[in-house]
Parts: C-alpha cells; sequence; structure tokens
C-alpha cells in the first residue's frame, strides 16, 4: 500500500512537471515581430537626422529583402515615427529608390537605400540589413534582436559580406 | 426666371460665336469679359467653376505632400482599391435619385452645388490635419466623391441658362476653358504656399476658395430657372442610335481617362520615375483639354459630331499604340495629352448630339444620369488599373488595345458593318419594342403598350387584338384610360417573346 502510494505521487509529479514544462514557453516557440522590431532596425542605420525645423530632413528609401511587404499601417507608423527627423520613403524595389540617370545609381534625392530582412521569429532573432549609398558604398549587417521586458534591443551587429542589390555581379 | 432677370434676358446679346456683334460694342474689358465668362446669368455660373477650379488645384498640390507618396504603391493599393469601390456606392445610388431630387425641388442643382462646396471645405480642413496618416485615404476619396456630384450637377445645369440649342456647346467650351484658365493660375499660387508652408497650408488656403465656391453657387441658384419635367420624349431620344451611340463612345473615352490616371499614378511610382513625369501626365491631360475646348467649337462648324467622335477615338487610339511600342516619358506624356484632348472633343461632341437630336434630353434629370454613367465609368475603369498592377509599358499596351478595339468598332458600326460580319440594320419592329421597353422603364406604361402592340402588328409574329383589342388600344393612345404596371409587365413580356420566336 505504502509503495503505491509513494508511485501514485511520483507519477503526479512527473505529470505536474510536464505540464508546467508544456505551457512555459521554449526557445523554439515564435514570437511576434511587431513593427517595433523593424522601426529599431530602421533606425540603426540612419544618417543624422534633422535638428530644426528648417532644416532639411534626409532621405531615407527602405525596401523589404524577399518577397514581403510591409503593411501599409506598419508602413505609417514608422513614417510617423521618424517624421521629424527623417523623410522615410518606402518603396516595392530597390529600382524604384535608385537614380537611373546616375551611373553610380545611387539612390534618389541624395538618399540613403535601406534593404530590411525578415526578422527570425524564432530565438536567435536574426535579420539581415543591406545599406546602399552608391554601387561603390554598400554594406551589409546581421544584426540579433532580443525581446526585452517592454522593447526590443539589438544584442549584436555583425558586419557581412553585401549582396548585390543593384545591377550584376 | 426673376422678374429682373427677366429684364436681363431681353438684352441678352447672341451666345453663338466667343465675341457677338452686341459684344463688339462693348469697352475692351467688357469684350474679354464675355469671351471669358459669356452673357448674363451664366457668367455666374462660370465664374462658380473657375473657383471649383481654383479650389482643385489647391486641393490637387496639396496631395504632393501627403503620405501616399513615402508609403510603396503596393502597400497603398488595397486601401486605394477599397476607397474606389466604395467610391462607386454613390453614384450607383445617386444615379436614380438625383432626377426626381432635381426636379421637384426648386435650385435642386445649384443646392446641390453649393452642398458640395460646403462639404469640400470641411474635408479639406480635415484633410490638413490629417495629411500624414491613414484617415488621409478616407477623407481623400471623400473629396473626390464630392468633386465629382459637383461634376454631375454643373453639366446638368448649363442647359438651363441657354435658350437656344446652338447655345450649348459653346457654353460648355467656355465653361471649360475659362475654368482650365483659372485652375493653372491658381495652380501656381498652390505651388507657391505649398513651397513655403506646406501641404497642410495649401489645403486650409483650398478649404477657404472652396466656400467662396460656395458663396458663388448661392448666387448662381437666384438665377437658375427651374428645369422643365421630364417627359417621355426625352427618354425615347436618348436610344436613338446616334444619341446612344455618342452616349457610349463618351463612356469608353471616360474610362479610358480614369484608367490611365489610376494606372500611371502607380505604376510610375513604382518604377521609380521621378515626381515630374507624373506632373507632366496631370499637365498634359490638363492641356489637352484646354485645346479641345478651342478646337472643338471650330471642328463642329465644318464636321459631324459622328466624325469628331471617329477623331478623338483614332487620334487617342493612334498615340497611345505609338507609345505603348515607343514608350518613353515624352510619348507617354504626349499619349495622355492626346487622351486629354479627345476627351474634351468627344464631350462637345457629345453636347452637339444631344441638342441636335434629343433636344428634350436637355433636361436636369436626364442629364444629371447622363453625367452620372460618365462618372461611373471613370471611377470603374479607375478600379481595374487600380487592381491589375502592372507595368507603365504593359498598362499603356492594354490602354492601345482598348481604345483600337473601340474606334474600330465605331468606324465599321458607322459605315454599315458589323466588327467580324456584316451588320444588317435594326428590324423596325425592334426597334420599336425597344422604344416600348424603355418607355415603360420610366414609367411611360399606356405609351409603352402602344408601341409594343405596333411593334407586333408590324413584325407579323402575333396578332395585338389577343393581347389588347383595338378599342382598348385607341383608349390608351387617346389617354381616356390607362394600365398600371403589371398589365404593362406582360404585354411587353409576351410580345418579346412572340418576337424572339419570329428570330429564331
Amino acid at each position: 500500500m505504502r509503495r503505491s502510494r509513494s508511485h501514485r505521487r511520483a507519477a503526479l509529479l512527473a505529470t505536474g512537471l510536464v505540464v508546467i514544462g508544456a505551457c512555459t514557453p521554449g526557445d523554439d516557440d515564435p514570437t511576434e515581430i511587431g513593427v517595433e522590431a523593424y522601426s529599431l532596425v530602421i533606425a540603426e542605420f540612419l544618417p543624422d537626422g534633422a535638428v530644426e525645423d528648417d532644416d532639411e530632413k534626409p532621405v531615407v528609401y527602405v525596401a523589404r529583402l524577399g518577397d514581403e511587404i510591409f503593411e501599409l499601417d506598419d508602413q505609417v507608423a514608422m513614417i510617423d515615427e521618424l517624421e521629424q527627423s527623417h523623410d522615410l520613403r518606402f518603396v516595392d524595389s530597390v529600382d524604384a529608390a535608385l537614380d537611373a540617370e546616375d551611373e553610380d545609381a545611387t539612390p534618389r534625392d541624395d538618399g540613403l537605400l535601406l534593404g530590411i530582412g525578415t526578422v527570425a521569429p524564432t530565438a536567435p532573432h536574426l535579420v539581415r540589413v543591406e545599406v546602399y549609398a552608391g554601387s561603390r558604398d554598400a554594406n551589409a549587417f546581421l544584426l540579433t534582436l532580443e525581446p526585452g521586458a517592454d522593447r526590443w534591443r539589438i544584442e549584436t551587429s555583425e558586419p557581412v559580406e553585401p549582396e548585390v542589390l543593384v545591377g550584376d555581379e | 426666371m426673376t422678374s429682373d432677370a427677366g429684364a436681363e434676358e431681353a438684352q441678352v446679346p447672341d451666345d453663338s460665336g466667343p465675341v457677338s456683334e452686341h459684344a463688339g460694342t462693348r469697352p475692351y474689358v467688357g469684350r474679354i469679359r464675355y469671351a471669358l465668362l459669356g452673357p448674363p446669368h451664366i457668367d455666374r455660373l462660370t465664374v462658380t467653376h473657375c473657383v471649383h477650379s481654383a479650389a482643385e488645384a489647391f486641393f490637387t498640390v496639396s496631395m504632393a505632400g501627403s503620405i501616399f507618396f513615402s508609403v510603396s504603391p503596393d502597400a497603398a493599393r488595397p486601401r486605394v482599391l477599397l476607397f474606389l469601390v466604395v467610391t462607386l456606392a454613390p453614384f450607383l445610388v445617386m444615379a436614380p435619385l438625383v432626377g426626381p431630387f432635381v426636379d421637384r425641388v426648386r435650385g435642386g442643382l445649384p443646392g446641390v452645388m453649393i452642398g458640395t462646396f460646403l462639404a469640400r471645405a470641411v474635408l479639406a480642413m480635415l484633410l490638413a490635419e490629417n495629411l500624414r496618416n491613414l484617415l488621409l485615404f478616407p477623407l481623400a476619396f471623400g473629396v473626390l466623391v464630392v468633386a465629382k456630384t459637383y461634376t454631375v450637377s454643373r453639366n446638368a445645369l448649363v442647359p438651363a441658362f441657354v435658350e437656344d440649342e446652338d447655345d450649348l456647346v459653346p457654353a460648355n467650351a467656355r465653361l471649360s476653358r475659362t475654368a482650365t484658365l483659372a485652375g493653372a493660375l491658381a495652380a501656381s499660387g498652390a505651388v507657391g504656399v505649398y513651397a513655403a508652408f506646406g501641404g497642410s497650408w495649401s489645403l486650409r488656403v483650398g478649404a477657404a476658395v472652396y466656400v467662396l465656391g460656395a458663396i458663388s453657387a448661392w448666387r448662381v441658384r437666384s438665377v437658375a430657372r427651374r428645369l422643365e419635367p421630364v417627359d417621355r420624349d426625352a427618354y425615347v431620344e436618348l436610344i436613338r442610335p446616334d444619341v446612344s451611340g455618342a452616349v457610349w463612345d463618351m463612356v469608353v473615352l471616360r474610362a479610358a481617362q480614369g484608367f490611365a490616371l489610376f494606372q500611371f499614378g502607380f505604376s510610375l511610382r513604382a518604377e521609380g520615375d521621378p515626381p515630374w513625369v507624373l506632373g507632366g501626365l496631370i499637365l498634359g491631360n490638363g492641356l489637352g483639354g484646354f485645346l479641345g475646348t478651342i478646337l472643338a467649337p471650330r471642328l463642329r462648324e465644318r464636321v459631324s459630331e459622328r466624325a469628331m467622335f471617329t477623331a478623338a477615338l483614332v487620334s487617342s487610339a493612334s498615340m497611345a499604340l505609338v507609345a505603348g511600342f515607343a514608350l518613353t516619358r515624352w510619348t507617354l506624356i504626349a499619349a495622355i495629352s492626346v487622351l486629354g484632348l479627345s476627351v474634351s472633343i468627344g464631350r462637345r461632341a457629345l453636347d452637339a448630339t444631344i441638342q441636335r437630336q434629343a433636344p428634350h434630353a436637355r433636361r436636369g434629370q436626364v442629364y444629371a444620369g447622363l453625367e452620372t454613367r460618365l462618372e461611373l465609368a471613370w471611377v470603374s475603369a479607375a478600379c481595374l488599373a487600380v487592381a491589375l498592377r502592372t507595368a507603365t509599358w504593359i498598362g499603356m499596351l492594354a490602354l492601345a488595345a482598348f481604345l483600337a478595339l473601340v474606334a474600330i468598332v465605331h468606324v465599321r458600326r458607322h459605315a454599315g458593318v458589323g466588327v467580324f460580319r456584316p451588320m444588317p440594320a435594326m428590324p423596325m419592329a425592334e426597334r420599336l419594342l425597344l422604344r416600348a421597353e424603355t418607355l415603360a422603364e420610366h414609367h411611360f406604361y399606356d405609351e409603352a403598350i402602344v408601341v409594343a402592340l405596333a411593334a407586333l402588328e408590324e413584325s407579323g409574329a402575333g396578332d395585338p387584338d389577343a393581347l389588347m383589342s383595338r378599342d382598348e388600344r385607341i383608349a390608351l393612345a387617346d389617354e381616356a384610360s390607362h394600365v398600371d404596371q403589371t398589365l404593362a409587365s406582360a404585354i411587353l413580356r409576351a410580345v418579346r417573346s412572340q418576337l424572339n420566336a419570329t428570330v429564331r
């Protein structure tokens, strides 16, 4: 009788541990990636912005790497967040941001072009960013994001070999 | 017309030309005023339309500072399509309602115009505070819907200001010409305000101009005569082949214009073309329209209205084909300019056709219905352009193919042949039955039955006495008796069935 009670307790305890373990978010559970994460990524590579109202705001073009697009609401939110200091413009393709008549294929209006990848939904939350200012001024970075208690933060930023955003290799 | 208006009317000179003999005795300033604004009473409508154009110029320029040009075209497309579809709804609702409202309410059309100015003033003020957020879309499309309502009411009101049937074309041409000049002048001012103070302030100035427009429209209300009630002749005239053909050709041109504006507005942005190209399209369309107001009256003196439509369709199709196969920014602008010119010439040709072949249709209710169909075509084609998501060159080729097909059908129709086979003239019985069905649609049941039974007799497909005795038919024709919708529908169905059986 005593042995069967201890067996039952052990079984209950094991079951409880399994249930608790299943309810606890693990490293493989996907995290919702909101506009805040992408705003953080974009802000990391912005040039110096306008300080006074009369200053001309630097133009920054943002394109998605891959087939996804930013939803309209998210684009408006990001534009609004940076409205005071930067002129943020979203484009569907890299070509839409470039000055076609410039041999160096620089972004229009003396701007900067950022190509933003998709933030991985599970840890580590990696995201690739291409920073393009001309055919001779292109860089790429691999960022690791970490969700904090109330906001995302950038854990690491590692330079990587840039992909060819414009033209042929 | 008011009594003092009647006194003025007695002194109104002939309006058959830009400057009449009577105007020749006026001082120089008076002659220019007359050339720009026209004779008394219609000059108030001209001024009102100029104020509308000026206000619209401020609105359009302000949009350059909107968030629409900061978001990606693909992200904006669903929202634009949604609001374009929503824009369709008022026109679908308006079409059957605006006519009775216009006819029953004294000063109905000017009242609608006043309402559109006030509504746009409010919307412009709201837009000024929401130029850089998502409320831009519903507010901007609200302005679009209200502006089109103004266009419908303004076009329907013009016949109320012309006495002679020959005056409609030059009156409309002058309205458009002077308003285009006013809009161009206002646009330069709007650009200055925008450059100095931004889009929000140019919208606020536009709101003030809209209020001025409401005041000007109020002055129109005091001189607009009550529109004559519509009788069956108006609807019967509209189904005459030349009239219905002209309406169809104009619907096509308006659809092409709506398609082009939204197709290239999106594709140029998506392909990274600089903003001046889109500005060039808008300017070219406006210049083409202005040129049309000058050319059209002169064309009408030399060729028929049908030939004017032929010229409009063939020229717009030809230039679109050139641009489609040799697409550059300049050929694109040229194609849109020619399209604007064609729409303007087509408009004058439609006015001339109606005033000559459908004079009873120059009434507010019927004219408003026509105008609504044209605006529906514009919006529907715009929806298609937004939904398709094609490159500029594909859009231009599609536009060229559409215009070319319509031009071919137009030419062959008037040459008496169909597109793929010879097209025989419509049998008299079918034409009579078509007229009867049109009469019934507009609740003229007595006349509908008389004409339908005449169609049956003409065709020899059946015995009219089997459906209604001769004495009863005579009583209907003499208006000694009346029938209801149920009987009329039953008889029309029976006649249609017997005619169709004969054809098979």
